[in-house]
């Protein structure tokens, strides 16, 4: 009752026919913002809290900072774990890290094994 | 074949509803309704010249940034990349309830809730991250970093609560279908083995909805005062009416997409009944309650405070519940 339903079997299809409802809807708001807005445009420098643009060397940051804020910041723990531990200038150190990793993973790889060869892939 | 009846639902469901009219309204009432009741918090007025009690102050505001102000544009900006951007956003804002069974044009089939994620989860906040870059300065690199950093937990929280009663409710219709979720979750809630599972489900996309929402206290990538208004420094006249739209548009479908795959919309009773719509409404009303008290409630907190916020009380219970879920799958 006043409803129609698209019902695909393919999930590519459903995602094609949101896409082109995506894009129907982009053209009509597409139009409605460009005959709405002011179109008065004014050119100013960018925003640096009052300073002039040359106190910085440059107006848009490195992208890698996203990257290096993302690691010391939210991964801090996992950084200093792995700057402390593995990179600590000694060699021995580094052994170890890399010899525990891969003896946890030949571990949890013998027990799987063992799971498979007891039960099978599909019990 | 396509008839002419499919063209004219296709254009009223864009148009009208639940397209451009339904969802701008309805992101418009959400923005009034979290200001007016978040001034009521304070001991505030909150809007009240415009329209009865204020509620067309967020239309007012918009078509005044939009229709009034000047684009006030830094000198290496890129405005037209940040408006296609801002469109594109709000273009995939305006198709997420078309998957929902409110639409009068649905679109669904097996694993449609991943076509939800990519329109709710990746073109949503990369167009706002897009929008923001096209306006570039150390204030919007600062809060685009933040946003970035805030996604990497919110959004795969936020997939993985989803993913609870749409993993569910698999069996009852097409497998992994927001629709058929959408339709069937409020059994689960009567289920005494999955009840637990849609408790953590609903809290951790509470969560979720708060960090997407950029409510405090995730208002970490606008951070006002901190870092000015963050990435949205420099946003200003239309581009800011665009921006605010955009993101008033993202709450709304997100808690209107929580009331329907978590709280099952207006079920039990039928879509079209008056209690079914009255009990629509009081949901999407008490999950921007629920939003709107812990903004008021709370300080804003630092990214990596947030983010283990974040980590503890929206991702480990999402994981814990999808975990538990699919063992009561499989037994």
């Amino acid at each position: 009752m006043y409803v129609v339903e698209l019902e695909y079997g393919d999930p590519g299809l459903v995602a094609l026919a949101a896409s082109l409802f995506m894009f129907t809807v982009f053209i009509i708001v597409l139009l409605i913002y460009e005959g709405l807005r002011n179109k008065k445009t004014r050119f100013t420098e960018t925003y640096l809290g009052g300073e002039p643009e040359d106190i910085v060397s440059n107006p848009t940051p490195s992208p890698a900072n996203l990257y290096w804020g993302f690691i010391r910041r939210f991964a801090r723990v996992l950084y200093r774990a792995v700057r402390d531990r593995m990179h600590t200038g000694n060699l021995q150190d580094w052994l170890l890290f890399m010899t525990s990793w891969y003896g946890l993973l030949l571990l949890v790889s013998i027990i799987l094994g063992a799971i498979y060869m007891v039960r099978g892939v599909y019990p | 074949m396509i008839d002419a009846g499919l063209i004219i639902y296709w254009l009223l469901a864009a148009l009208v509803y639940p397209g451009f009219l339904f969802l701008t309204s309805l992101a418009l009432f959400t923005q009034y309704y979290t200001r007016k009741l978040s001034a009521r918090l304070q001991n505030r007025m909150g809007p009240s010249y415009v329209g009865p009690a204020g509620i067309l102050q967020p239309l007012y505001d918009l078509l005044k940034l939009i229709r009034v102000k000047e684009e006030v544009l830094p000198r290496n900006s890129l405005p037209w990349i940040g408006r296609i951007a801002g469109l594109l956003g709000l273009g995939a804002a305006y198709t997420i309830p078309l998957l929902l069974p409110l639409s009068i044009l649905r679109i669904h089939g097996p694993y449609d809730f991943l076509v939800y994620m990519y329109l709710c989860c990746l073109w949503i906040p990369f167009m706002l991250i897009v929008m923001s870059l096209s306006f570039p300065g150390p204030y919007t690199s600062v809060g685009v970093s933040r946003i970035l950093t805030l996604v990497t937990i919110c959004e795969p929280a936020y997939f993985a609560a989803l993913l609870v009663p749409v993993a569910l409710t698999s069996s009852m219709g097409d497998p992994y279908s927001v629709y058929t979720a959408s339709l069937n979750s409020w059994r689960l809630w009567l289920n005494p083995y999955t009840l637990p599972l849609m408790i953590l489900s609903l809290l951790a996309a509470l969560v979720s909805l708060q960090a997407k929402a950029m409510y405090q206290p995730f208002n970490i990538p606008e951070a006002e005062q901190e870092i000015i208004a963050g990435f949205e420094t420099e946003f200003s006249g239309p581009i800011l009416g665009l921006g605010s739209l955009l993101h008033d548009v993202d709450v709304a479908v997100t808690a209107l997409s929580i009331t329907y795959i978590i709280l099952g919309g207006p079920y039990p009773y039928p879509h079209l009944s008056i209690p079914g719509i009255i009990v629509l409404i009081a949901k999407y009303l008490v999950v921007m309650f629920l939003a709107v008290l812990v903004k008021n409630l709370y300080g804003r907190y630092r990214i990596e405070q947030a983010l283990y916020t974040l980590f503890k009380y929206s991702f480990i219970p999402a994981i814990i519940a999808l975990t538990l879920a699919y063992i009561y799958i499989n037994t």
